[in-house]
């Protein structure tokens, strides 16, 4: 992008220009990622090719934002104005909204509990559900959290995430010699697309879940169906994964998600 | 790291669309998670046309999404992942690992890490105790600095005037019976803390929840975060409460040694 002419008129190229601040900014946010904490301000000219004077407004718009800050070195890195901002993301209840038909039809289909849950940093937390009416039934609660590497939902999001992200979380969060039976795990449902677990969590339950991707291809949610495991025969394995699958599905194509 | 990180700002260098942009998020909030174009358009006095092309930008780049049928803007996934990438890259996440563990391993209780940013404090780690029954801490929410123990050693911290600025500023809402709101009481646990090194809450948002606190104080004085440590009613005594206190004083000047040292 050359410097902007001296003379700004309210033509289409301020327009176009205008637009390319905000996308220069964007651009700018999502060179930091889970293996980028910091970044100079060589490096980010470098990344983005935009001269230096330009950008240098751009970060200090950010900045005085506090959506991105400056730390003991000089460098750039996320501010927390993205955690409240995430937090009014997460709270909102458009996705649950979206979703709740999609939950209902799947347990109208098989009379089990279904749950939504998201990905929270290191943790999955369940965003909302639908229960089955069965007596004995998976109960659980919106907000309950756990490590990612623990239950279907989290093991599926875990999947999602690319190989550096994973092994960065396995050395965060799980001992050394529990890591290879993790990355077994996550091989299983990147080759599968789904997650089944039966016993391992807790012993009376098994669930299966699918992955429920953004139109840029993350994977920002999980469809679980859980169950009592004395109720989980093949036959209705093999018809949760069906309904999963097909439901994440379904929800991935809400969010823009184009396979 | 800082609760607040020195700042390059130079306001006469922003760009007037970024600026404009980053407001246009500001908007939002957990009261008003949905705005429509005329209520962004009218609440930044904007042109309709000029607000109408940054929400297409941001929409564009997933930092909002637009519901077509309602015709309401919300945030956007974009927002969920760059909180997510904050919160896996704070440094001092990785430096409190190791003391949260020792302090959980010492006392069989949830402990917590939080930061304050402004006016909010933030759960951004937790190490669970290994009993069936504790409370799920919530990460990344934002939790006002008057209530609870991990709130008011991060207050207690801050400089007099700017705690005097706070009380004054900020409208105090009580989340159960014992939630602490009124000013001169706040003062008076203030000075208990710096006296202590440590706070003590029982009950503030649920009854009969405990918690226990220190603040991270770093080398300048100013808290870089505060550990806590999260004990139901089933398993409280004045004699856990005490040793937890032990253990999150010790914990946390170990952990502001190791962040002064890197």
């Amino acid at each position: 992008m050359p410097v902007q002419p001296q003379i700004t008129t309210k033509s289409d190229d301020t327009a176009r220009y205008k637009g390319e601040a905000i996308a220069r900014a964007a651009r700018v946010l999502s060179l930091f990622g889970p293996d980028v904490p910091s970044r100079s301000l060589a490096d980010l000219v470098a990344a983005t090719k935009v001269p230096k004077a330009t950008l240098l407004g751009i970060l200090d718009t950010l900045v005085a934002h506090r959506m991105l800050v400056v730390d003991g070195n000089g460098h750039y890195r996320l501010g927390y104005a993205w955690l409240r901002l995430g937090d009014v993301r997460r709270n909102q209840f458009n996705i649950r909204e979206s979703a709740l038909p999609v939950l209902r039809q799947i347990r109208d289909a098989v009379d089990e509990t279904v749950i939504l849950s998201l990905k929270v940093g290191d943790r999955r937390v369940h965003l909302d559900y639908v229960e089955s009416a069965q007596t004995i039934r998976r109960v659980t609660q919106i907000g309950n959290e756990a490590p990612l590497h623990v239950g279907a939902a989290g093991s599926v999001l875990l999947a999602g995430m690319s190989d550096a992200e994973t092994e960065a979380y396995l050395t965060r969060m799980v001992p050394p010699e529990a890591r290879d039976d993790i990355r077994r795990v996550v091989a299983t449902i990147k080759h599968d697309g789904y997650a089944v677990v039966s016993g391992t969590v807790n012993a009376q339950t098994a669930a299966v879940a699918a992955p429920v991707r953004t139109h840029g291809g993350d994977t920002i949610a999980a469809l679980t169906i859980s169950c009592p495991r004395e109720r989980f025969t093949r036959e209705l394995e093999r018809r949760c994964i069906a309904l999963v699958v097909d439901g994440a599905g379904k929800l991935s194509r809400m969010l823009g998600y184009a396979p | 790291m800082n609760a607040d990180p020195p700042s390059i700002a130079r306001p006469g260098k922003r760009v007037g669309i970024v600026d404009r942009a980053a407001l246009i998020l500001e908007c939002f909030s957990r009261a008003s998670p949905e705005l429509s174009l005329p209520q962004i358009a009218s609440r930044l006095k904007l042109p309709k046309a000029t607000a109408f092309r940054i929400l297409t930008n941001l929409v564009r780049h997933g930092l909002l999404d637009h519901n077509a049928a309602a015709n309401l803007y919300t945030l956007g996934f974009g927002t969920l992942r760059l909180a997510d990438n904050l919160l896996q890259n704070l440094e001092i996440r990785e430096r409190a690992r190791p003391v949260m563990q020792a302090i959980r391993d010492a006392v069989n209780e949830t402990v917590v890490l939080s930061i304050r940013d402004g006016d909010e404090r933030y759960n951004i780690d937790s190490v669970e105790s290994t009993h069936a029954i504790g409370q799920t801490q919530r990460i990344g929410s934002p939790i006002p600095l008057y209530a609870g123990a991990a709130s008011r050693v991060l207050l207690a911290a801050m400089p007099d005037r700017e705690i005097a600025s706070y009380l004054s500023r900020v409208e105090r809402v009580a989340f159960s019976p014992a939630t602490l709101t009124d000013a001169k009481r706040l003062q008076d646990e203030i000075v208990r803390i710096r006296r202590r090194g440590f706070a003590a809450s029982s009950g503030e948002f649920t009854t009969g929840g405990h918690a226990v606190a220190c603040a991270i104080v770093a080398g300048d004085g100013r808290a870089a975060g505060a550990l806590h440590v999260s004990i139901p009613k089933a398993r409280f005594t004045k004699e856990l409460e005490e040793r937890c206190a032990r253990h999150l004083v010790e914990g946390a000047r170990s952990l502001a040694e190791t962040l002064a040292g890197r």
